[in-house]
């Protein structure tokens, strides 16, 4: 294995997962989604090392496998059935680390259709801006900004008053 | 506290991902240790496609001397059976399965008997062969490539209007496959977005030398050879050469390919 593609797996691997994490709200698929992106860079290194952002490239990476991924509905029933296993009534959720906040964040982001869904981390977790996202999912600055916008709007209303400030960026 | 923040929290007591490095490069080995099927063409070779992309007619032609094709007739169904069974034998995905999609309610469509099915457990994928000659009105042909494993799309893949054509690899994302008429050296190859080669000398030679006057003709054996298509993928050109298979060039929903050549 070439050796530049080992420190660069390693050094990004964790913020992929957490990316892919985001993604999808599942470990065990977070995981699939950072190896495929992963073998996919590998097998085109000799290319994706002259990108001018290696990251921006992993990361597309991984929200294309994830977008592409055909098995998702089988572990999403999978992860609604945990989210609805959980008290439905703490909807507005405390502003603590507390694991019902992180399941109400994820509950919520799944609400979203998955290309809205990779916009919003792209956009907000990557903090990439309006055009890198565009790029990174090939559609145009005006999809990524309408298509933030209805998210955001739906976000707060799953995610309840104390967080009208998600609005207001 | 902001989205980003939210998002943080989500994340703050995710478990440290085991290294990949080993997983990654062991299912990297397997996929380059099976048996490629190299899947470079031209329009002087051989393409598979995928949904929207059509036949724009069937070429049948007598073959010429050193053509890539077998003497005795071969029907259309004969060769979708085989040529099935020639994927099903060099997919690198040792699990996969190819099946001929048999289409008993439209006979005299032709193109029915270049597509196929792929299933990799509980994906599928539609397989459409376009196999091509050269021919006279594409003296600079299309040229295409797509990568061993990344010849799979679903079937709501579309060709772009600028003439490339989105192909989604099984497993790794996708590749974006580039499709480029001209002269040389303007002949370009992209994949998963960015510019990687210009033509090689093998395959400037073979556009070259398929330049012809004459409608499509098979390809030479030796011109297969030159565009790295493996035996089963070259046994299917020729078996589909033979039966009549050939076709002048493909259209899709966007844009005529190939385009108009200088």
């Amino acid at each position: 294995m070439d050796e530049d593609f080992a420190a660069f797996a390693r050094e990004r691997q964790q913020q992929l997962y957490r990316t892919a994490y985001l993604l999808c709200g599942n470990r065990e698929r977070a995981q699939d989604l950072v190896q495929s992106a992963l073998v996919g860079l590998l097998k085109s290194w000799s290319r994706a090392r002259e990108a001018d952002n290696l990251d921006a490239y992993a990361r597309t990476a991984v929200v294309r496998v994830f977008l592409s991924e055909r098995r998702k509905l089988r572990r999403e029933a999978e992860i609604q059935a945990l989210a609805h296993s959980r008290p439905t009534t703490d909807q507005t959720a405390s502003h603590d680390a507390s694991p019902e906040l992180r399941l109400t964040i994820l509950q919520a982001l799944r609400q979203l259709p998955p290309k809205p869904r990779a916009m919003m981390i792209l956009r907000y977790w990557e903090d990439l801006t309006i055009e890198q996202t565009a790029a990174a999912l090939g559609c145009s600055e005006g999809n990524v900004k309408s298509q933030c916008s209805r998210s955001l709007v739906k976000l707060r209303t799953l995610l309840g008053d104390q967080f009208t400030e998600l609005v207001a960026r | 506290m902001d989205l980003h923040e939210l998002m943080s929290t989500a994340v703050a007591d995710l478990p440290e991902l085991p290294d990949q490095l080993a997983e990654v490069d062991r299912i990297h080995h397997r996929r380059t240790a099976t048996k490629r099927a190299v899947l470079i063409s031209a329009s002087t070779a051989l393409v598979l496609g995928v949904g929207t992309l059509t036949i724009a007619s069937p070429w049948e032609r007598p073959q010429s001397a050193g053509a890539a094709v077998a003497s005795s007739p071969l029907s259309k169904q004969q060769f979708a059976e085989n040529a099935a069974q020639i994927l099903q034998g060099i997919w690198p995905v040792q699990s996969a399965r190819v099946v001929w999609v048999r289409q008993t309610s439209d006979p005299g469509n032709t193109s029915q008997y270049t597509l196929f099915k792929l299933e990799e457990g509980s994906n599928t994928w539609q397989l459409h062969i376009i196999l091509y000659g050269s021919s006279a009105t594409t003296p600079y042909p299309l040229v295409t490539t797509l990568p061993s494993d990344c010849a799979v799309a679903p079937t709501d893949c579309v060709a772009n209007a600028d003439g490339t054509i989105r192909a989604y690899a099984p497993g790794s994302g996708m590749s974006l496959v580039y499709v480029s008429t001209g002269n040389y050296p303007l002949y370009s190859i992209s994949a998963d977005g960015f510019p990687i080669i210009l033509a090689t000398p093998s395959l400037v030679n073979t556009l070259n030398l398929s330049s012809s006057v004459t409608e499509p003709t098979p390809l030479t054996s030796d011109q297969l050879k030159q565009l790295a298509l493996s035996d089963g993928m070259q046994q299917i050109y020729a078996e589909g050469a033979q039966a009549g298979l050939l076709a002048e060039g493909i259209y899709s929903t966007a844009t005529p390919i190939p385009s108009t050549n200088p």
